[in-house]
């Protein structure tokens, strides 16, 4: 009785094992990356919080002081709508919104568009508090000048 | 006798001397008188013509050979002259290829030369490369040029982009700013007001804005905004305002924002020049490009007035946010003010606002307090109030109450309940409740709005929306009655932006 259930839970291991290790896989489909310099000490929630204050421009500077410089990604992109939805917490409209008060109030204007991953990673290597949005394949490229700071999928 | 004949051939001379003759040559014997000699004499001289003539044969063969075969030798020592000439020619261009090669290896056999992901400097030299080491440095010339092909492609979408938008205009750049960035706003509304007395219709709103932000460094910065109005308001003209409605035609140029500021960091930002007040949610947002109903609540109406408190102000604001303070989960912020109102500018108003951010939950929560000098009179108010917001999802919800403190005349009260609901990316419905207790003795009002916005694309935001309006009997300074009234108004608005 007992071999047959050891049996069991193995043959059910191997059936959810690579459904488990998909997900898993899938855990990292993007990731916003920060300049390597910036010694920022956050993580999970947190990360996603200031970014989402940074990209937003409700806050300019990091906690360590480091003046922000977010950058965006072609508006419709699959990797900017999952930045929206996955981070910012944003539907299309509400994001129209805010930057429409942001610019009538403030002046403020949305983060700078970046396509080619080429030209982004040197943007963020280029600008202490820089930070984007980058997919797991993109990332892949990376140079030594940026970092991850939070992974997400969509 | 000597004679002397050319050839056909150059420099071949033939000569013959006294004792030959040639065939068919007449000699003629001037000695008659031996025949028999002459016979014997003829028979020698035959004899010793056709020898003469063998010997002549034979000369001209012998002396013609060798000039024959001296023809036939230079031209083929020109030919191999030639030859020879073409071969030197061949031989140094071989020679100048080698040294090329030579150079050529050199060079790229020296560290610091080979490009970047080559293979290492002694790989390189042909002399050392097997045809798998070749393949290897192919492979990669070929991968690095691909590399350079996606970069350059990159490059050239920028480019192109650029180009697309500037193409051969003129740029505007400031004269003296990091940055300069200019947009506005046009927005049109038409209305059908139907009063107990009268219904009046107008395309009765049509105001241009242009907004300028400048950035000195990267602490100063200028924002101005200006806006063009040709609008008339609702007016009713009976003495109670609520039974005979018109439209009051206006046009005005106003200086709506022009502040100079400057921005130590997120926790202390200080404006100075003419801002908007910072009390509750409505007033900050102000344009009408994001509001749900471009008609403001009673109480900021009429446009830069100070029904409740000035719309407006010329003066000095200091604001800032802290993001979890003391570590607490949430955003708080602040805005002091001081500043006077254009239309009783001898007399400062003061006040403030603080407000706190629930975290990600949508929720912000503010408290506001002020005072000041009524404008026209020598009143002065003391203002409190509190506002409350959730953004989240499918729900906007925009909650203002403010009550004054008047020296003279009453108290006022004004408050307003706003819940929207997103329908999508480009629908929104609304519904607000607006009461305004202005603290005479006209009589409250109370305005039911209700509506539904569509933004085809994110800078243009078409409405339509139904006002009712209920006025409270009450008193004038007359001491006349004011009965109750109803009067309902129908809108269509659109709002572009850029």
């Amino acid at each position: 009785m007992f071999k047959t259930m050891k049996y069991s839970l193995a043959a059910f291991m191997m059936m959810i094992g690579p459904a488990f290790w998909a997900n898993v896989a899938q855990a990292a489909d993007y990731a916003v990356i920060i300049h390597s310099d910036n010694k920022i000490d956050l993580a999970g929630n947190a990360a996603r919080e200031i970014i989402k204050q940074l990209y937003l421009k409700e806050l300019t500077q990091w906690p360590n002081g480091l003046a922000a410089e977010p950058f965006g990604r072609e508006s419709g992109s699959a990797v900017q709508l999952a930045f929206e939805k996955q981070v910012l917490g944003l539907s299309g409209s509400e994001s129209s919104n805010h930057w429409a008060r942001m610019k009538q109030t403030k002046g403020e204007t949305p983060p700078r568009e970046v396509g080619p991953d080429r030209v982004l990673f040197r943007l963020v290597g280029k600008f202490p508090g820089g930070f984007a949005v980058v997919t797991a394949e993109e990332m892949a490229n990376a140079p030594s000048s940026v970092m991850v700071l939070y992974n997400f999928s969509d | 006798m000597t004679r002397y004949f050319k050839t056909h051939w150059p420099g071949l001379v033939i000569i013959i001397d006294q004792h030959c003759l040639f065939a068919g040559e007449s000699v003629f014997l001037k000695s008659q008188s031996n025949y028999m000699a002459y016979q014997a004499n003829a028979a020698a001289q035959r004899l010793r013509t056709r020898l003469m003539h063998s010997a002549a044969s034979l000369a001209i063969l012998l002396c013609a050979a060798p000039a024959m075969a001296q023809s036939a030798t230079a031209d083929e020592q020109a030919r191999i002259e030639a030859l020879e000439q073409q071969l030197q020619q061949v031989l140094g261009v071989v020679q100048s290829l080698s040294q090329e090669l030579k150079a050529l290896k050199s060079s790229q056999s020296e560290p610091g030369n080979a490009a970047p992901g080559d293979a290492p400097a002694q790989n390189l030299s042909a002399d050392t490369l097997s045809p798998i080491d070749l393949s290897k440095r192919l492979d990669e010339v070929t991968a690095s040029v691909a590399e350079t092909n996606a970069r350059l492609d990159d490059v050239e979408d920028i480019a192109f982009d650029i180009d697309e938008r500037v193409g051969s205009r003129a740029l505007v750049r400031a004269f003296d700013a990091k940055s300069f960035d200019l947009g506005g706003m046009l927005h049109t509304a038409a209305t059908f007001v139907d009063g107990q007395n009268n219904d009046e219709f107008a395309v009765n709103r049509l105001t241009f804005e242009l907004f300028a932000k400048a950035e000195l460094n990267d602490k100063w910065s200028l924002f101005v905004a200006q806006a063009f109005i040709r609008e008339s308001n609702i007016n009713f003209i009976d003495p109670g305002a609520r039974l005979d409605p018109n439209f009051n035609i206006g046009s005005s140029s106003p200086l709506v924002i022009a502040t100079a500021t400057y921005k130590a960091n997120d926790k202390f930002v200080l404006d100075m020049g003419r801002f908007i007040t910072p009390h509750g949610i409505v007033n900050i947002e102000h344009f009408p490009a994001i509001l749900l109903d471009p008609e403001q609540p009673q109480f900021l109406r009429p446009f830069g007035g100070q029904t409740i408190f000035a719309n407006f102000l010329n003066g000095a604001k200091a604001s800032g946010q802290f993001y979890k303070p003391f570590g607490i989960d949430g955003t708080f912020g602040y805005a002091a003010y001081a500043g006077t109102f254009t239309g009783n500018s001898d007399s400062v108003n003061y006040g403030g606002r603080a407000f706190w951010s629930f975290a990600d939950t949508g929720i912000t929560l503010g408290a506001n307090v002020g005072g000041g000098r009524r404008d026209g009179s020598d009143s002065d108010y003391v203002l409190y109030g509190a506002d409350l917001l959730y953004d989240k999802g499918m729900i906007l919800w925009k909650n203002e109450l403010f009550v004054t403190s008047e020296d003279q005349g009453g108290d006022r009260l004004a408050f307003y309940s706003q819940p929207g609901l997103r329908f999508g990316d480009s629908w929104t419905a609304f519904y607000r409740f607006d009461f305004l207790d202005d603290g005479t003795e006209a009589g409250d009002r109370k305005e039911h709005s209700i509506g539904f916005t569509f933004k085809p694309i994110p800078q243009v935001h078409l409405r339509a929306i139904a006002r009712l309006n209920r006025f409270d009997a009450g008193t004038g300074l007359t001491g006349n009655d004011f009965p109750s009234a109803n009067a309902e108004n129908y809108q269509l608005s659109a709002t572009f932006s850029f």
